[in-house]
């Protein structure tokens, strides 16, 4: 199921901020009805009060924010209908809430709809699960590695003869089926279209791209003589060969050389049939014109960004910034106490965009490109920070004020480590464009690199969670991956290492 | 050849030497916790006992019956010495807030494990309350002598300290046990990182052993490059506290990447660092009934898999089911193996062991790579110059009766940013319940107690029942100042 998620921005009204802030601390976890929560990920509610380089007729804002299963719309309607009382208590001091709250639950909803700030740039660690598989599969591994199976041990699995290695896994299944509650946990789970088919696509396209440019290459390289021809071909095939021994360990290589042998073959057969040689030169003029058509719009494409990160970099020189923010104690005591309660932490960062058209159209640029990217290759921009469940970038304040939300797993320092050594350029090349960020170079470089200095950055513009729900509070990324992976395991039929891999990770 | 090696690149006569140098060959140790009485009398004392402070340049023997001295400051030390430890106003960070907050602070503690039985209200010195935690400590002197020739107490009478600049809060002892081992038997010490610049790094020449080891000055020293092509922040001082002008000027990098002079500021904290000093009290027959009963019919294996290494220092992940030090006794201090390459799975060392929680080496090589790994894990190295306190548990005593004894390790440490290295070790590393994708439990020697994952092929093993065998007696942050900075608090 797809995710759905909500960033509701609400101004509070004049003075009542810290009324606010005081009840959300003392609510607690109760007044959230069950309903709404079945497919809710995780969801916050925090006070986003004035701060370091907040413009000037910034007022305390109201931030309630969720992640959920499904369409917004349903989880609005959900949250409307059950949840009422605790909208109405959270929001009874925004401006323009409706008065009489969910008695009249469409007021409620537009006054939900119209001030959803949506999302920039969003990042889902698990696009497709939801909160019953995750929380299905947590249940599937603690009640394998609890089955008794203990006669392995009296052989060791290495040594254990194959029909006894199946039935361990058969045992293991037939265990699992007996438990209502398992149920459907043993059938594959939903995948997404694109991460389940991207890798054979991809390689796909590189193979058809490869042919092509064998195709069009040939006939130039070898002017069509006999010799040239069957020279060619041979380096083609050659080519070809090791490719196919390299697809060995890089399975990548696998269609490429496919595509090689194949333009290979059909030069060859030019040489024979009249109408193979015809239909070549006819490609070749189409991919002539078809190249001019793509790659000019590259290049130039290419030029623009390289000229843009050049006039990045004149701003970053003649920008006069304020100096970077240091330490505080105070900030510190506010935000440790609701740390590391959980196995998730919360990250809610607010910063003032740089003044100009110009930087909030480059922050756009690059928040929509990793947006983008991030469909392609599930490791794009984000690239090893396996520990964020749900991260989002908003631009709010009508392109003044960058919001950052991210639900992230384990100690803030480990956190930001991560973001500083695994996607620093991606993280520079957003926060770059905020005041008071450590001096960036050519939009992507510096910045985050500066560990000590980005981490005072983050924690001086960090706010504080006054109000947190987490559907899973002691799962990690890695926990939920290791879930999955026991289930798709249990649902295929095991070889030896298959089976050592599944026991490794109960 | 010797003169090609650039040895000058460390300002090694401005560095105390106990961060270069464990003494070795000075087994015994003096641990003089102060407190300042008077401000003036103590510079002068100060001043006058500076000479005698061991630098990196001095003789690795001291000679005439001379013990090596280092000195510390906490914060109340460094100012009640006059020295300002609170950040500046335009955005100079100063010591980091960990130092000036002190490592006995509610959250801290909580983030360091120092709840429970560990909690600083029980601490012995350093904590909250308690009956040597009353005087505020200012200062720690730390004496190393070899007992035959270099009488420690004899030495200290010679320091003279006049009892009216400062009150001794508290003394303990400390010694190097002579086979290496700590109370529970396990050779100690073994991985410390090669600081470049040093004689160790020169002689390092294998990559895998640079890769894994060898860590840049900045890491451990104030005013070098540290890992990340930096310099460290090195706290600044007034310029009229440094009346002989004996500190070098305190410089920042502008957002041009030239380096500028702080105006009115010098730097304080160039060839200093932090140090970490921790009192852990072990309970040796807790461990050894532990051990001997969870442990079936190899107890010395479940011990060895509790710490990563077995006792005579051999890592498990090089010799799996038995010692094999007696062989091979290269193996007592093997410090180059990687655990991604044979044991990514801990089916050798489990991956919650000791020793693979201090310093997980290579093991997030999955992700990108060996060399990213090391260099993601070296952001977090520590010099470790722990001792031991307390007399060895003797073989025939029960359980009971070595533990009513107070024994343990004096945990010290050296680093250049306290948060991003000791505090991240223990709360992100040791602490952590998640570490290295292990569902809930914490470090099975120096944690709460609980579980330990015995990783397998045929399945994991979980061994229940593990207590805390180690609990925290005392702690607290220092700044160990360079030699020249030393001076200038004694105001000359």
């Amino acid at each position: 199921m797809k995710h759905g998620i909500l960033t509701v921005v609400a101004p509070i009204a004049q003075g009542q901020d810290d009324i606010v802030r005081q009840r959300l601390l003392t609510m607690g976890n109760g007044g959230l009805p069950t309903a709404p929560l079945i497919g809710l990920h995780f969801a916050s509610v925090s006070v986003l009060g004035r701060y370091l380089d907040a413009p000037d007729d910034f007022t305390p804002q109201l931030l309630f924010e969720a992640s959920f299963d499904g369409p917004r719309e349903d989880f609005i309607d959900d949250l409307v209908s059950t949840g009422g009382m605790w909208l109405d208590t959270v929001f009874q001091d925004c401006e323009g809430y409706p008065p009489q709250g969910t008695q009249i639950p469409q007021l409620v909803k537009n006054y939900l709809f119209t001030h959803d700030a949506g999302a920039d740039c969003v990042y889902i660690a698990y696009p497709y699960r939801s909160v019953g598989q995750i929380q299905q599969e947590h249940q599937l591994r603690d009640t394998v590695a609890r089955l008794d199976y203990d006669d392995r041990a009296m052989f060791g699995l290495r040594h254990l003869p194959p029909p006894m290695k199946r039935s361990l896994v058969s045992l293991i299944r037939r265990q699992v089926a007996a438990i209502p509650e398992l149920c459907g946990a043993l059938t594959p789970p939903e995948r997404p279209f694109v991460t389940t088919y991207w890798p054979a696509i991809a390689d796909g396209l590189i193979g058809i791209l490869a042919t092509l440019i064998a195709l069009a290459a040939i006939p130039k390289l070898a002017g069509f003589s006999a010799s040239g021809v069957y020279a060619t071909t041979f380096v083609l095939f050659i080519l070809s060969i090791v490719l196919s021994l390299l697809a060995v360990w890089r399975p990548r290589w696998k269609h490429t050389a496919t595509g090689l042998l194949l333009a290979a073959a059909l030069t060859i057969a030019a040489k024979r049939f009249e109408t193979v040689a015809m239909f070549l030169q006819l490609m070749d003029r189409v991919l002539a014109g078809l190249g001019v058509v793509l790659v000019v719009p590259v290049i130039a494409l290419i030029c623009v960004v390289i000229v843009w990160i050049l006039f990045v970099e004149a701003h970053e020189w003649f920008d006069t910034e304020p100096p970077l923010p240091s330490w505080n104690a105070r900030r510190e005591d506010i935000l440790r106490p609701a740390e590391r309660l959980d196995a998730q932490n919360l990250l809610i960062g607010l910063n003032r965009i740089k003044a100009g058209w110009f930087r909030l159209l480059t922050l756009r640029f690059v928040l929509w490109t990793i947006h983008a990217l991030k469909y392609l290759d599930k490791a794009g921009a984000l690239a090893g920070v396996s520990s964020i469940h749900f991260a989002r970038w908003t631009i709010i304040d009508r392109g003044r004020q960058l919001l950052f939300i991210s639900h992230y797993d384990g100690d803030w320092d480990a956190y930001l480590g991560d973001f500083v050594e695994e996607a620093s350029m991606g993280m520079t090349a957003i926060w770059s464009n905020c005041t008071r960020f450590p001096r960036s170079w050519f939009l992507f470089f510096g910045g985050t690199r500066d560990q000590r200095a980005f981490k005072a950055y983050a924690r001086a513009s960090q706010h504080q969670t006054l109000w947190v729900y987490r559907a899973y509070p002691q799962l990690t990324v890695s926990n939920i991956e290791n879930h999955t992976a026991i289930r798709e395991a249990l649902g295929r039929p095991l070889e030896a290492a298959g089976l050592e891999d599944l026991l490794r990770r109960l | 050849m010797a003169s090609e090696i650039p040895m000058e690149v460390l300002e090694r006569p401005d560095i105390q030497a106990l961060i270069l140098r464990a003494y070795g060959n000075l087994p015994h140790t003096r641990y003089y916790f102060l407190k300042i009485e008077d401000r003036d009398a103590f510079k002068t004392w100060l001043a006058g006992v500076i000479p005698q402070v061991t630098n990196a340049d001095s003789p690795t023997e001291p000679g005439d019956g001379r013990c090596a001295l280092n000195i510390a400051f906490t914060r109340f030390g460094l100012s009640r010495l006059g020295v300002t430890v609170a950040p500046k106003p335009h955005g100079y960070d100063g010591f980091g807030l960990e130092f000036r907050q002190g490592l006995v602070h509610r959250h801290r503690s909580r983030f360091l494990g120092d709840v429970d039985e560990n909690d600083p209200r029980w601490w012995e010195w350093g904590g909250r309350t308690g009956a040597k935690s009353e005087g505020r400590i200012d200062c720690l002197c730390l004496l190393f002598g070899d007992k035959q020739k270099t009488p420690l107490d004899a030495t200290w009478r010679d320091l003279a300290l006049p009892p009216a600049a400062a009150s001794v809060v508290h003394v303990q002892c400390g010694y190097l046990s002579r086979d290496e081992g700590e109370h529970f038997g396990f050779r100690d010490g073994i991985s410390q990182p090669t600081i470049r610049f040093t004689k160790r790094d020169y002689e390092t020449t294998a990559p895998r052993e640079r890769a894994l080891h060898v860590v840049e000055a900045g890491e451990f020293i104030l005013g070098y490059e540290n890992q990340n092509s930096r310099m460290p922040v090195s706290p600044g001082i007034v310029a009229n506290l440094d009346r002989c002008n004996r500190l070098m000027p305190l410089t920042r990098k502008s957002r041009w990447g030239i380096t500028r002079q702080v105006s009115g500021l010098k730097d304080f904290g160039r060839n200093g660092t932090y140090l970490v000093l921790r009192q852990l009290r072990q309970y040796v027959g807790r461990f050894e009934e532990f051990v001997q009963t969870q442990g079936g019919s190899n107890p010395e294996l479940l011990g060895a898999r509790i710490v990563g290494r077995w006792k005579s220092g051999a890592p498990l992940t090089v010799c799996p089911e038995f010692d094999r030090s007696a062989q091979n006794p290269g193996l007592r201090t093997e410090n180059s193996f990687v655990y991604d390459e044979l044991d990514r799975y801990g089916y050798r060392c489990p991956v919650g062991a000791h020793i693979r929680r201090g310093n997980p080496r290579d093991a997030t090589s999955v992700l990108d790579g060996e060399a990213q790994a090391l260099k993601r894990v070296n952001f977090h190295r520590l010099i470790r110059r722990g001792r031991l306190y307390g007399d060895r548990a003797q073989g025939h005593e029960t359980p009971r009766e070595k533990d009513a004894v107070d024994r343990g390790l004096m945990f010290l440490c050296l680093n250049a940013d306290l948060r991003r290295q000791f505090e991240f070790v223990q709360q992100s590393w040791v602490n952590n319940d998640k570490f290295s994708g292990l569902i809930a439990e914490q470090d099975p020697l120096i944690g709460p107690g609980g579980t330990l994952t015995v990783q397998r092929p045929e399945g994991h093993q979980r061994v229940g029942g593990l207590q805390r065998f180690v609990t925290v007696k005392g702690g607290a942050y220092f700044f160990m100042p360079g030699i020249q900075a030393l001076y200038c608090l004694a105001g000359r």
